[in-house]
């Protein structure tokens, strides 16, 4: 009996350091119009997420998974591994987080897969280099985790954040026959990955009358360009980049500026040179969140070919975010990217409602408008609505 | 095959290395020419114009109505591309905004590889009756009609055809192959130890060896040459001081297929003494087909 208290007392303790947390997702995705090369008009996404956490003293573990699956074939229907995340379509199974942290004092050295974010802007974050995307909904994208070593080393007013990626996971473009690809499908040879590492650095202040950031990267470009194949395929390869980048945010009154900006070179000779910058104003009113801005884009050197880049084909626009908490249950916000030349609209509307401790159910919809040779009025047929329904434990 | 874009491919034309036929309609933007580049499977047309990018896919969205294709350009957050299906040859456009100006690539394969990602947005199989069914609509062929089409398949894929000889590639040098500061280093002819003649250009750059090397494997990849060789080696001063000393990248291209005339380029990089700069030594040589001396 004493041995069985005693278990019991450890499993109390393991318990303490051990924690969980998760949620199952449906989400349903319907599109009124057809697209020239996609007559599907719904499509039904489900995604559950587990993640687990165990602390020791200094040393801190997570583990987190992903298991999807959809009706529009966006999520592969093979269970083969992939642990860079550098599939064609999403992963039926895939390793969300899988790292140990270690902390003492202020340093803090995470090593395993994670997510990196960068940057301070809201929209469009030209300095987030280490937080590949999937774009296979261009409009409703997710950060996809990386494999990194971070060093942070922090006290409270600086912040030095250096970032080593051994290899890099790419941004999961649209299928190109689906409708967020293009018109005409084309076939895709297989890609050609670099092999070679990257690495980054960031330093982050906090003054008494702004926080700022300088951040630097180097490696290759986590959304593609295209080169054709002698087979007149078209094969996706990263080009090498560089960036050169720096945030700010400076609190005046009753607005708050937040700026950031980046250089980006390329010794590959298909690749541009420019800077991408966003300046945007931010207030608090009440239960009110406001945010407007505009994203420019400057090419100091064409050199391009074909290539995917939604964050350049969102710049050159005013981009706006609005939210409203209603209560602790409801809230709503609407978010819009108008570019600058009217050629292209992204409006999206979105309300929350949380229903007890565990569900919670998202209604909303995107309305998209503009020129078809706009890279934001090209999607003129993907107007949807979005209905999602979370069980979170 | 006919070349009605005679007016534009002038060389090509001449020179007897036309497979493909861009439509006659697809004309340049009015006051450019075009620069022709042969492949294995397509045709690339590239010139440079000092209008708008609006104003060259007006150009193009022109084209197209008048000759009754659907136009439909999409923008890939760079540039605006154009696809469409011309009866002669399927078509790939691209167009970039430059400096001062729009830069435009037009590309003409015989036939798109079909996408090699079937997506349906249902995963339902088909009931045993509607298999059936469709079965009973597209009855099985007879030995004599997969015989036809047997034959018609070889013929279209060139399987047991007779080779011929076939002259070299022209020696032109390729207007992609420039140093490292993107400008054409003043170029030199030569006949090399087996006859065979080439253009050779040479410059000194301050660049680092490995910068040199990736520009000229993307050059190379980039333009639809196969790479054979690279390689880069250090030497070392009498201290003991390691450095990058010499390089090189090699590569070939088939322009009309293969087996068939090929292109080599081969990119020589050094330097003798710490530090130097390096010495870019760049040579583009063309062969001819000699299909006698060969057995398929």
């Amino acid at each position: 009996m004493k041995l069985l208290l005693l278990l019991a007392a450890a499993a109390c303790a393991a318990a303490q350091s051990f924690s969980q947390r998760g949620f199952l997702e449906s989400t349903g995705v319907f599109y009124p119009q057809t697209a020239p090369n996609d007559s599907g008009l719904a499509v039904g996404e489900s995604l559950f997420r587990y993640e687990a956490f165990y602390k020791l003293t200094d040393l801190r573990f997570a583990a987190g998974i992903d298991a999807r699956f959809d009706t529009h074939q966006q999520t592969d229907r093979s269970l083969d591994p992939s642990w860079f995340d550098r599939t064609r379509r999403r992963q039926p199974l895939a390793v969300r987080t899988f790292n140990a942290t270690y902390t003492h004092g202020k340093l803090t050295f995470e090593a395993g897969k994670q997510l990196i974010r960068w940057g301070k802007a809201d929209i469009l974050t030209p300095t987030d280099r280490f937080a590949p995307s999937d774009f296979l909904n261009v409009v409703e994208s997710d950060f996809l985790p990386i494999t990194a070593a971070r060093l942070t080393y922090g006290t409270q007013s600086n912040t030095i954040d250096l970032v080593f990626e051994p290899r890099l996971t790419p941004s999961r473009i649209p299928l190109l026959n689906q409708r967020w690809g293009t018109p005409i499908p084309i076939a895709e040879a297989a890609p050609d990955f670099p092999g070679a590492p990257q690495y980054g650095a960031r330093w982050n202040h906090i003054g008494a009358a702004a926080e700022f950031s300088f951040s630097f990267y180097n490696g290759f470009d986590h959304l593609p360009l295209f080169r054709l194949t002698p087979a007149f395929a078209l094969q996706r390869f990263y080009p090498q980049l560089r960036m050169y980048g720096a945030d700010a945010a400076i609190p005046l009154g009753p607005v708050t500026v937040k700026s950031e900006a980046a250089y980006f070179t390329s010794t590959n000779p298909q690749s541009d040179e420019y800077v991408l910058y966003v300046l945007q104003l931010e207030r608090q009113a009440g239960e009110w969140s406001f945010v407007a801005g505009y994203a420019g884009q400057a090419v100091t050197d064409h050199r391009s070919t074909l290539g995917y880049s939604p964050i350049r084909g969102f710049t050159r626009s005013i981009v706006a975010h609005a939210s409203y908490t209603i209560d602790t249950n409801r809230s709503i916000s609407v978010d819009a990217v108008i570019h600058q030349n009217g050629q292209g609209e992204w409006v999206r509307a979105q309300y929350t409602q949380a229903f007890g401790q565990h569900w919670r159910a998202t209604a909303g919809f995107a309305i998209i408008r503009g020129n078809a040779a706009d890279f934001i009025g090209q999607y003129n047929r993907n107007s949807h609505a979005l209905l999602t329904l979370r069980y979170s434990f | 095959m006919k070349c009605p874009l005679a007016a534009i491919l002038p060389l090509t034309v001449q020179l007897g290395f036309c497979q493909l036929a861009m439509p006659s309609w697809l004309v340049p933007y009015p006051g450019a020419t075009a620069e022709i580049r042969n492949f294995q499977a397509y045709l690339e047309a590239g010139y440079a114009t000092s209008a708008s990018p609006g104003a060259v896919v007006d150009h193009y969205r022109k084209l197209f109505e008048s000759a009754n294709l659907p136009f439909q350009p999409n923008s890939d957050g760079i540039g605006t591309n154009i696809r469409g299906a011309a009866a002669e040859c399927d078509l790939l456009i691209s167009i970039r905004s430059q400096a001062a100006g729009t830069a435009v690539r037009v590309s003409c394969a015989e036939k798109s590889p079909q996408y090699n990602e079937a997506v349906t947005t249902t995963t339902s199989r088909p009931t045993p009756v509607r298999r059936a069914a469709r079965t009973a609509q597209n009855p099985q062929p007879s030995s004599d009609e997969i015989l036809t089409r047997h034959q018609q398949k070889v013929a279209e894929l060139g399987i047991h055809r007779t080779y011929e000889d076939a002259p070299a590639p022209p020696l032109v040098w390729p207007a992609w192959l420039v140093d490292m500061n993107h400008t054409h280093p003043p170029l030199a002819s030569g006949v090399d130890k087996s006859g065979h003649e080439f253009l050779r250009a040479r410059y000194i750059t301050s660049s680092p060896m490995t910068a040199i090397r990736a520009l000229y494997t993307d050059l190379l990849r980039a333009n639809g040459y196969t790479i054979n060789s690279s390689s880069i080696s250090t030497g070392h001063t009498v201290s003991g001081i390691q450095q990058n000393a010499n390089g090189h990248v090699e590569g070939y291209t088939y322009p009309d297929g293969t087996p068939g005339p090929r292109t080599e380029i081969r990119v020589h990089f050094s330097r003798s003494h710490l530090n130097d700069p390096i010495e870019v030594d760049m040579r583009f040589t063309t062969f001819a087909f000699v299909a006698a001396r060969r057995q398929f």
